[in-house]
């Protein structure tokens, strides 16, 4: 009778996991979990230019136009279902512009009045769209850049998560908050080849200019890299920034200045752990000399005495 | 002909199944510990560029292999340099060699000259028998067409022992107990093998790997075994000089 019952109870618990597991919440769309409204992030850039079009030089040449340094800025105001109304502010030499935004934050396309009209990957999902850890990039039939210099920026690859300083000996990424190891690079290859900044000819680059930009690992936020998207475009005209890697680094055009999404790093507490592998060479020395004069010193009073 | 009987002497003392048995099979194991080299090239049909190539790669292999026999490079040289300098001056047995009519440079420099054999050979065999086992048919005629880079191996080797047995005399020479030099030896050797994990920018700067001729920086080796040379100089120096044998 007993062993019946346990039976039964066993059967019973079955049935309620598998209960359980038919009756988790799913969600109909995938956003970050860590999306909410008050959410924000300023990117620091050295010069953006606008293009000139009334100017259009060579063949796939443009020509474009200085507007100063800057930064650029979004806030996500609303957030209702899988879409969000975004603040974006781009401050540059020739003033400060603020626009407001919804964007689909499942797919990142921008809508107005029901129509999508360009691509903003202000973050990417780091569920689904990294490429598998046995690949190291991963082709992705998406749309990175609606328009820009006439034309559509599409089909980039995606890397997996990669260490910087691992699996590249490249430095870290530098940002505002502090140094990000873990990134997953988004790359694309465009078909403009040369520009004309100011006075200065750029190009032609053969192949034509590769963008490319990275997002860090723990929430999939932009930090840094090669980047535009239809809000600079086609809100506010800037489509190219200059270079502001030193000699060393890999090149970007804007880096993550401040957000106050958790990615792990923030303004008040430096990583000490990441302080220590930067640092590691120096102190390791500095300990081995310590030792080296320790001992001299200590047989010479010896001797000496 | 008096240092010859003192190397005698000192090599027989050293070449001993306890000493030569443990070092034969730690050299022979770690050699396989190298970083590894990667990359391919292509050089189509032309028999005299592939066997040029292939020379290149066995040499670099080789040297390479000095940064996994640098574990073993490390420890032995800890425990040697230390058992014939620290440990015979506990003992009183290097009272008996200072007592001879020879100068105490001599002495120094024959005790140095009898482990830097020892260990420098096996190690050198060990990196050799990795080579030839990776091309036993043509290892000889590799040799013939390009000796520079099949014998790259032996410089890296020298440049590793020297280092390692340089920073070893100097704790040995400046520290009262045997044990003091060799585990301090050992502390400051191993700690640069850690510098591979940890900072993985920084390690071809850094002794390991510096010795692996053809991929690490020509500076850092120069600085390398400037360093070493320094220090041998001033253990030479301390042992000449300033050591007190009682």
């Amino acid at each position: 009778m007993e062993g019946r019952t346990a039976k039964h109870f066993k059967e019973l618990t079955f049935f309620f996991i598998f209960l359980t597991l038919f009756l988790k919440p799913s969600y109909s769309y995938s956003q970050p979990g860590w999306l909410k409204e008050g959410d924000y992030a300023v990117y620091r850039f050295k010069h953006a230019y606008a293009c000139n079009r009334s100017l259009v030089w060579g063949d796939s040449g443009w020509e474009l136009m200085d507007l100063g340094e800057g930064y650029y800025r979004w806030e996500i105001l609303k957030l209702e279902g899988n879409l969000a109304t975004l603040k974006v502010t781009l401050s540059t030499g020739n003033g400060t512009k603020t626009v407001e935004v919804v964007i689909n934050t499942e797919t990142m396309d921008l809508v107005e009045d029901g129509k999508v009209w360009g691509k903003a990957w202000l973050w990417i999902d780091m569920t689904t769209l990294p490429a598998a850890s046995n690949v190291n990039t991963a082709e992705r039939n998406i749309t990175l850049v609606a328009s820009w210099l006439n034309e559509t920026v599409k089909n980039p690859t995606v890397s997996r998560v990669h260490s910087m300083s691992k699996e590249g000996n490249l430095p870290l990424i530098k940002t505002g908050l502090g140094l990000i190891d873990l990134v997953v690079t988004v790359s694309a290859n465009t078909n403009v080849t040369s520009l004309k900044l100011g006075n200065v000819i750029h190009g032609p680059v053969e192949g034509g200019i590769h963008l490319f930009w990275d997002y860090e690992a723990q929430c999939g936020l932009l930090v840094s890299g090669l980047y535009v998207d239809d809000i600079l475009t086609q809100k506010f005209g800037v489509y190219y920034f200059e270079e502001m890697a030193k000699v060393g680094e890999v090149s970007y055009w804007m880096y993550l200045e401040d957000t106050n999404v958790d990615i792990g790093i923030s303004k008040e507490g430096t990583d000490i752990v990441v302080l220590l592998k930067i640092y590691y060479p120096y102190i390791l020395l500095g300990i081995l000399a310590a030792l080296l004069i320790i001992t001299l010193v200590r047989s010479w009073r010896r001797t000496v005495v | 002909m008096k240092s010859l009987i003192l190397l005698k002497w000192e090599l027989a003392s050293l070449f001993r199944l306890k000493v030569i048995l443990p070092l034969t099979a730690f050299m022979f194991f770690t050699s396989q510990l190298g970083a590894g080299i990667g990359g391919s090239t292509s050089v189509g049909n032309n028999q005299e560029l592939l066997s040029m190539f292939l020379a290149r790669f066995l040499g670099w292999m080789g040297s390479d292999s000095v940064s996994g026999l640098y574990l073993a490079l490390a420890f032995f040289s800890a425990i040697l340099v230390s058992t014939c300098l620290a440990s015979e001056l506990e003992s009183g047995i290097l009272k008996f060699y200072v007592s001879l009519p020879t100068s105490r440079l001599k002495i120094f420099a024959i005790k140095f000259l009898a482990e830097f054999i020892m260990v420098f050979s096996i190690g050198l065999s060990a990196i050799y028998y990795l080579m030839f086992m990776k091309a036993p048919g043509d290892f000889l005629g590799l040799l013939a067409v390009s000796p520079f880079y099949v014998l790259q191996p032996c410089i890296s080797l020298a440049l590793a022992t020297l280092f390692t047995f340089a920073v070893s005399m100097y704790f040995s020479v400046n520290s009262r107990r045997a044990w003091h030099a060799s585990l301090y030896s050992l502390i400051t050797l191993y700690s640069f093998y850690s510098v591979r994990q940890i900072a993985p920018g920084a390690q071809w700067f850094l002794p390991p790997y510096t010795f692996a001729l053809g991929m690490s920086e020509m500076t850092s080796v120069l600085y390398t075994t400037l360093f070493s040379v320094l220090l041998i100089c001033l253990s030479c120096y301390i042992f000449v000089r300033k050591l007190e044998v009682s």
